[in-house]
C-alpha cells in the first residue's frame, strides 16, 4: 500500500511539475510582448517568419514578438481562443475568414492607425478590397499583405507541339482545349474540377467570360444566371469526360493539381499559389508550364474576380495594440513584405516591390508573377464584385453549390437549373448578409 | 481426416479469397507509404509513374529528421504518450479490482455512467476542457494533453480490466487472505501476475489512442516545439501543396513504436482480449 501511495505521488509531482516548467514567465521582463499565431504553416515558413521577426526585432528593440506557426486551418482553434480570451495579439488573414471576424467583434478598427501611417504605400485598389468586408462603415479590420493572382496553368510545350497559340478569348480557348486532347496518348484538354471548390472556380470563369462586372443587381437579384454564364457552363461542363477524364467530378484542388502535373491535363485552373509546386514537380523547366490570364470576355475586357487580399489583422483583446500594430505594418508595407511574399507565393501589395526590376516579383525564373503584376495592375483588368464581404459566401459556395455542380457535369441538372437556384441560394443570402 | 474437395474449394472461396481481400486493402496503402518515403520528391508526382522506388532514396527521413522537427515531434509524443498511459493502467487496475470485487451502493449505475461517457464524441467536450484548461492555466502545457488523455481513456479501460479481474476465481483470493494478505496484497501479489494479459492489453490500447491523438494537441498546444507527431506531420500539408515524400517518411516513422509495441504484446493481446471478451 505504502508502495502505491508513493507510486501515485511520485506520478502527480511529475504531472505538476511537468505542467509547471513547461511555462513561459513573462514576469519581471520590461519587453514589451506581442504574439502572433500564422495558419496554414510549413516548417521552411516558420523559418521565413523567424527571419522576418529577427529584422523587426532589430528596428524595434523594446519589442518582443512571440510567433506561433499552426499547420492547416486554424479558424476553429482561432475561434476558441478568442471566446476564450486566449487567442493572439496578431493573426493572418484570408478573405474566407475576415467577414466572419469584424461581425463577432474579433478584430480591431486599424483605420485611424493606417491613416496616421501618412503614405501610400499600399495599393489603393488593396486597401477598397479589405474595407469591403465592413459592411458598416467601409472601415478598415486588417491591412491587406498580398494576393493570389488567378491564371489558367497551361502546358506550352504542348501549345507548341500542336502549333497552337495561346488563347486570348473564350472562343479560342473552347478550340484549343479541344486540339490538345488526345485520349489515347492519355491527354486531356483540361482537368475540371467537380469536387471541393467547384463553384469558386466556375464562377471566376462564368463572369470572366460574360464580362459581367457586378453580382448583384439594382435590385438585389444575383446575376448569376445571365443568359452568357448559362451559356459558358454548358460549352464548359461540356467538356466533361469528352475532352476531361471521366474523374473529375470528384476532382478538388489536390486531384487538379496532379492531373497537369502527371501530364494527364494541358489546362488547370488554379492560381499563382501553385507556383512553387509546379516549379519543383518540373524541376524549373518553364517550358512545361506557365500561368495564363483568363482570356478576354465577350465584351473584349479582361474581368476577374475581385482581389482577395491575404493581411494581417489585430485581435480585440490585445494589450499592447501600438506593439502589434508596428509589427503590422512592417510585415505588410516595409521591410517583411517582401520576404513574407516572396516565400507564401504572393503578389504584394506594395507598389515599389511591383515596380521594382529587381524584386522577385520581375524575377524571370518567376515569370507568372510578372504576368500576374501586369494584369493586376493593367487598367483595362475589370474586378466583378465577389461578395466575400457576406460572411456566409465562401461557405455556401462549399456547403451548397458545388454539389450543383457536381448534378450539371453529372447530367442530372441542367446548366440552367444549376444557376437558377444557385442565383436564388445567392439572393436570398444577400437579402440576409449584403 | 482428408478435407474432401468440396471443403477445400468451400475454404478458399469462404475463407482464403475474402481474407486476400481484406489484407490486399490493408497492406496497400502501407506499402505505397512506404514506397513514397523512399522516393525523391520529384518522382511521386511526376509523368512517369512507378510502383517501387527507382531510384532509392533516404532524403525524406534524413530531411525529416535533420531539417525538420520530426525528432521533437516524436519526443513530445512519447512524452504524453507514456505518462499518460501510466497513470491510466495504474488507476483502472485500481478501479477494476474495486468493481470486481467489491459490492457498493450504485456499482452498476457507476458502469453505466462510465459507459454513457464513451457515447460523447470527443468533439462535443473540446470546448468546455479548454476552458477548463485555461482557467487551470494548462492551455499550452504538455500536462492538459496527458491529465484530458488519462480522463477520456480511464471508463473504457476501467471496464475492459474489470473484465479481465471478473476473470480471476474469487477463491484464490480468499486463499491469500487466509494467508494473511491484505486487500492490496492479494491485488498486487496474487491477482496481477494472473492477468499480465489484460494489462498489456489495456495498456497497448491506451498507448496507441493517445499516440495518434490529434484534436487535443491541437486545440490545447499553441506553441510547434509541444506538438506531438500526429500534428507536427500536418506541417507537410498546406493548401498549395503536399511533401507526399517527408509525410509518408513521417507517417512510416510513427507507426514504428506502436508497431514494436503491438509486435511484443501480440500473443499476450491476442489472449487477454479473448479472456476479457468472454467473463464478465
Amino acid at each position: 500500500m505504502k508502495k502505491l501511495t508513493a507510486l501515485l505521488a511520485i506520478m502527480l509531482a511529475a504531472v505538476t511539475l511537468f505542467a509547471a516548467g513547461t511555462g513561459e514567465d513573462k514576469g519581471g521582463d520590461s519587453m514589451r510582448h506581442v504574439s502572433i499565431w500564422m495558419d496554414d504553416m510549413t516548417e521552411d515558413r516558420q523559418d521565413m517568419m523567424e527571419e522576418i521577426i529577427a529584422a523587426f526585432e532589430a528596428k524595434y528593440p523594446d519589442i518582443k514578438v512571440d510567433f506561433t506557426g499552426l499547420p492547416g486551418d486554424a479558424t476553429d482553434k482561432l475561434m476558441l481562443g478568442f471566446e476564450a480570451g486566449t487567442g493572439p495579439d496578431i493573426l493572418n488573414i484570408t478573405s474566407k475568414n475576415i467577414a466572419t471576424y469584424i461581425e463577432n467583434g474579433y478584430v480591431v478598427d486599424i483605420t485611424d492607425m493606417y491613416a496616421e501611417q501618412g503614405n501610400d504605400a499600399i495599393l489603393d485598389s488593396a486597401i477598397e478590397s479589405a474595407t469591403s468586408f465592413d459592411r458598416d462603415g467601409g472601415r478598415l479590420y486588417y491591412l491587406p499583405s498580398g494576393t493570389n493572382f488567378y491564371c489558367l496553368w497551361i502546358r506550352p510545350d504542348w501549345f507548341a507541339e500542336k502549333g497552337l497559340a495561346l488563347p486570348e478569348t473564350w472562343p479560342e480557348f473552347f478550340d484549343d482545349v479541344k486540339a490538345l486532347t488526345d485520349k489515347d496518348a492519355g491527354r486531356y484538354g483540361i482537368a475540371l474540377r467537380g469536387g471541393s471548390g467547384a463553384a469558386t472556380n466556375l464562377e471566376m470563369l462564368m463572369y470572366s467570360y460574360s464580362g459581367i462586372t457586378n453580382y448583384f443587381d439594382e435590385n438585389g437579384q444575383c446575376t448569376v444566371n445571365d443568359p452568357r454564364h448559362v451559356e459558358f457552363c454548358e460549352q464548359y461542363l461540356g467538356l466533361y469526360n469528352n475532352y476531361s477524364g471521366e474523374g473529375d467530378i470528384n476532382y478538388g484542388w489536390g486531384q487538379l493539381a496532379g492531373a497537369f502535373q502527371t501530364g494527364t491535363a494541358a489546362i488547370i485552373q488554379h492560381n499563382t499559389g501553385s507556383a512553387a509546386d509546379h516549379y519543383k514537380v518540373f524541376n524549373g523547366d518553364l517550358s512545361k508550364f506557365a500561368a495564363l490570364p483568363f482570356p478576354k470576355s465577350l465584351e473584349g475586357t479582361r474581368v476577374m474576380q475581385r482581389l482577395s487580399w491575404d493581411g494581417f489583422a489585430i485581435n480585440s483583446s490585445c494589450d499592447d495594440v501600438d506593439a502589434a500594430w508596428k509589427f503590422v505594418y512592417f510585415i505588410c508595407a516595409e521591410e517583411g513584405a517582401e520576404i513574407y511574399n516572396e516565400n507564401i507565393g504572393l503578389l504584394p501589395c506594395v507598389a515599389s516591390i511591383l515596380n521594382d526590376p529587381e524584386s522577385y516579383v520581375n524575377d524571370p525564373e518567376k515569370p507568372w508573377m510578372a504576368t500576374g503584376s501586369e494584369v493586376i495592375l493593367s487598367p483595362d483588368t475589370l474586378f466583378y464584385d465577389t461578395p466575400t464581404y457576406m460572411p456566409s459566401y465562401s461557405s455556401t459556395l462549399t456547403s451548397e453549390i458545388d454539389g450543383l455542380v457536381q448534378e450539371a457535369m453529372a447530367g442530372r441538372i441542367s446548366c440552367q437549373e444549376m444557376l437558377d437556384e444557385w442565383a436564388a441560394i445567392m439572393t436570398e443570402l444577400y437579402a440576409e448578409e449584403g | 481426416m482428408k478435407t474432401s474437395w468440396k471443403e477445400k474449394t468451400i475454404n478458399i472461396f469462404v475463407i482464403y479469397i475474402p481474407l486476400i481481400v481484406l489484407v490486399f486493402f490493408v497492406v496497400t496503402p502501407i506499402f505505397w507509404t512506404l514506397s513514397l518515403s523512399f522516393k525523391h520528391s520529384s518522382d511521386i508526382v511526376s509523368e512517369h509513374f512507378t510502383i517501387l522506388p527507382d531510384p532509392f532514396t533516404l532524403e525524406n527521413y534524413t530531411k525529416s529528421w535533420s531539417t525538420g522537427r520530426i525528432s521533437q515531434y516524436f519526443m513530445n509524443s512519447a512524452i504524453i504518450s507514456i505518462s499518460a498511459v501510466i497513470c491510466v493502467t495504474i488507476i483502472v487496475i485500481l478501479n477494476g479490482f474495486a468493481l470486481s470485487r467489491f459490492r457498493f451502493r450504485g456499482k452498476n449505475l457507476f458502469m453505466v455512467f462510465m459507459l454513457m461517457t464513451q457515447m460523447l464524441p470527443r468533439i462535443i467536450i473540446i470546448s468546455p476542457l479548454y476552458l477548463l484548461m485555461r482557467d487551470l492555466g494548462l492551455v499550452d502545457k504538455l500536462a492538459s494533453c496527458i491529465i484530458v488523455e488519462i480522463a477520456t481513456a480511464i471508463p473504457f479501460q476501467t471496464l475492459l480490466m474489470k473484465g479481465f479481474m471478473s476473470g480471476v476465481p474469487k477463491e484464490i483470493d480468499e486463499a491469500a487472505e487466509i494467508d494473511g494478505c491484505t486487500k492490496m496484497q492479494t491485488l498486487f501479489t496474487v491477482i496481477l501476475p494472473v492477468i499480465v494479459p489484460g494489462i498489456l492489453t489495456v495498456f497497448s490500447f491506451a498507448f496507441i489512442n493517445c499516440w495518434n491523438e490529434y484534436l487535443l494537441p491541437y486545440t490545447f498546444l499553441s506553441s510547434g516545439s509541444k506538438f506531438p507527431l500526429s500534428v507536427g506531420l500536418r506541417y507537410m500539408i498546406t493548401q498549395m501543396s503536399i511533401d507526399y515524400g517527408g509525410l509518408a517518411a513521417g507517417a512510416i516513422t510513427a507507426i514504428i513504436p506502436p508497431l514494436c509495441l503491438f509486435g511484443y504484446v501480440q500473443r499476450y493481446l491476442v489472449s487477454g482480449m479473448s479472456a476479457g471478451a468472454i467473463k464478465g
